[in-house]
């Protein structure tokens, strides 16, 4: 059974589909890319599974349980972590606090979450930026506070909205190996980058949107080399390059 | 010992000794409404965790208030009951009349808040047979720890340093628990805190029922301290909703003692100046009294504290910067 299924999923921002009869599936343990020209639909698509947006149509199973209509922060407990592409750290904590928060929604004791979270730092590298504010950080590094934060929550599935984005070269070759590594201890990923190249590399499995349609799925090889998705996005990039 | 526990420790000793040396019945009178007004903004700033600013918590005071009142008057209820049954009224509006406005954002739940208050105003007025409207109620004076009535003044100095106490203390214990937490990121990022499995909707209702439970318990002790309440009086907007909102806005809004700082400095603030200015022209304590809000608003927009906080951060972070540069 996949771990998630998507049937149909429609959104309509008033005459606006963003999203538009989206049917896919994840299966436990993949990394599955999500790629398309800006506008397309694919942060929409994150809300909705992460249940920020109600859909006007479809349904979303988890783990074969229909989860629709449930709450964004029942679905967090019931292991559909995110980040989001715009970082969006808890004003007036610090780094570590930031990820006790929420640790301490299944956790009531501050010492235990305070411990768990200093793991989640370690994961991600941050160990040493535990005490400080996060505005104190660079992009980077807020970035991983994102994912941590995330991971404290510990996901089944894990959504990654452009973890990769703003970061120098440099910075993005670090960060690349954590990905694998997450699938490796267990976490099933679905991950939205604009760097190609970057999504490619660390993809099972590849989904193409544009205007908010589905238009492709396949292996990275398979996407690079379909004509639809060269007209839409790559040859978009190729053009402008 | 740690620094700040002696602090602590030292402050509760000369607190607990402040009687012996404030003598003058005025005086008293001073000492016992800051710490009247501690307790109520530190109770008030319990829900302003969550992001909401509540202009209306005049509403639960006047619950309490004329629930121990009430009983106590018309039935005869010593006021201890009275205290649970006001907390109780208190909690019972709160989930009636406030919980559904929480989904309102930033200034609109605000505004809504202002016409609670209002309301439960116009009501007490109106509701004659069981109010007695804008004539008021009197309390009996039968001094007695269970009718919860001193002839010392000393007493209930003692009576408003334990509620003092306590709602800090319920403050401080709250902002560092789970709940705390979840409040604080529900301020910052509704949305984000609710991705990472937080359930804002619960933890601004139980930070609510707090707020207005302990403003509610207030508005009974207070009542017992002023011996008579009336609609204008335990409804005021101005005294039990605005008041505890400026000191919290002064001090520090969110912050465990930005109120406690804000309600120390502006009860004798507001106090001074009608005394002394009151009678010099009509309004110009209250005109002094504004200038010195907008003045620390303007310049310390996150209230006092803030500015302690950044002390302590040039001085600490002088020290942290410096081992950072070794570390490198």
């Amino acid at each position: 059974m996949a771990l998630l299924s998507v049937d149909r999923l429609t959104k309509a921002f008033g005459g606006l589909v963003a999203v538009s009869e989206v049917s896919f599936e994840i299966g436990q343990g993949e990394i599955l890319g999500l790629i398309g020209p800006n506008g397309a639909g694919k942060t929409t698509i994150f809300n909705l599974l992460s249940g920020l947006l109600p859909p006007t149509r479809g349904a979303i199973l988890l783990e074969g349980q229909d989860i629709t209509g449930i709450p964004t922060f029942r679905r967090s407990r019931m292991g559909i972590g995110r980040t989001f592409q715009i970082v969006r750290p808890f004003d007036g904590m610090s780094v570590l606090e930031n990820v006790m928060a929420p640790i301490l929604a299944r956790e009531r004791h501050p010492g235990v979450a305070r411990r768990q979270a200093l793991e989640a730092l370690e994961r991600v590298g941050l160990t040493a930026e535990a005490d400080l504010d996060p505005k104190e950080l660079t992009l980077a590094r807020r970035k991983r506070l994102e994912l941590a934060r995330a991971l404290a929550t510990r996901p089944k599935l894990l959504l990654l909205d452009e973890v990769l984005a703003g970061l120098n070269p440099v910075e993005v070759q670090e960060a690349l190996p954590l990905i694998p590594r997450l699938r490796d201890e267990g976490v099933t990923i679905f991950i939205i980058e604009h760097i190609m190249a970057a999504l490619m590399s660390v993809s099972d499995r590849v989904l193409v949107m544009d205007q908010g349609a589905l238009i492709a799925a396949g292996t990275p090889a398979e996407v690079t080399a379909n004509p639809r998705v060269i007209e839409a996005y790559l040859g978009e990039e190729a053009t402008s390059a | 010992m740690r620094r700040p526990t002696a602090l602590l420790l030292g402050g509760l000793a000369a607190l607990a000794a402040l009687p012996l040396v404030v003598t003058q019945t005025y005086l008293l009178h001073m000492v016992i409404l800051i710490l009247f007004y501690i307790a109520l903004t530190a109770a008030w700033n319990i829900l302003t965790f969550s992001g909401k600013v509540s202009l209306g918590h005049c509403a639960f005071f006047g619950l309490g208030a004329y629930t121990s009142t009430i009983l106590l008057v018309k039935w005869g209820v010593i006021p201890w009951i009275g205290l649970l049954a006001g907390i109780g009224v208190s909690l019972l509006g709160a989930l009636t009349m406030t919980v559904p406005l929480l989904r309102l954002r930033g200034p609109m739940f605000s505004l809504a808040t202002i016409a609670y208050g209002e309301v439960l105003r116009r009501v007490a007025i109106l509701w004659r047979d069981l109010t007695a409207g804008s004539e008021g109620l009197t309390i009996p004076f039968t001094p007695g720890v269970l009718n919860m009535c001193f002839t010392s003044k000393t007493v209930y100095y003692y009576m408003f340093l334990v509620l003092a106490i306590g709602a800090v203390g319920i403050s401080y214990w709250l902002y560092h628990s789970a709940t705390g937490f979840h409040l604080r990121a529900t301020a910052s990022d509704e949305e984000a805190a609710q991705a990472l499995g937080i359930d804002t909707n619960r933890v601004q209702v139980v930070a609510l029922m707090w707020s207005a439970g302990i403003t509610g318990a207030l508005g009974v002790f207070y009542a017992q301290y002023v011996y008579m309440i009336d609609p204008d009086l335990v409804f005021s907007g101005t005294l039990f909703a605005i008041q505890p909102a400026l000191n919290g806005i002064i001090g520090g809004l969110g912050t465990v003692w930005g109120p406690v700082l804000g309600a120390a400095l502006m009860t004798p603030l507001g106090e001074f100046l009608r005394s002394y200015l009151g009678h010099v022209r009509q309004g110009l304590n209250f005109f002094i009294y504004g200038v010195t809000l907008i003045v620390v608003v303007m310049v310390l927009p996150g209230g006092i504290i803030s500015a302690f906080a950044a002390l302590r951060a040039r001085l600490g972070g002088g020290a942290r910067r410096s081992s950072g540069e070794e570390a490198a």
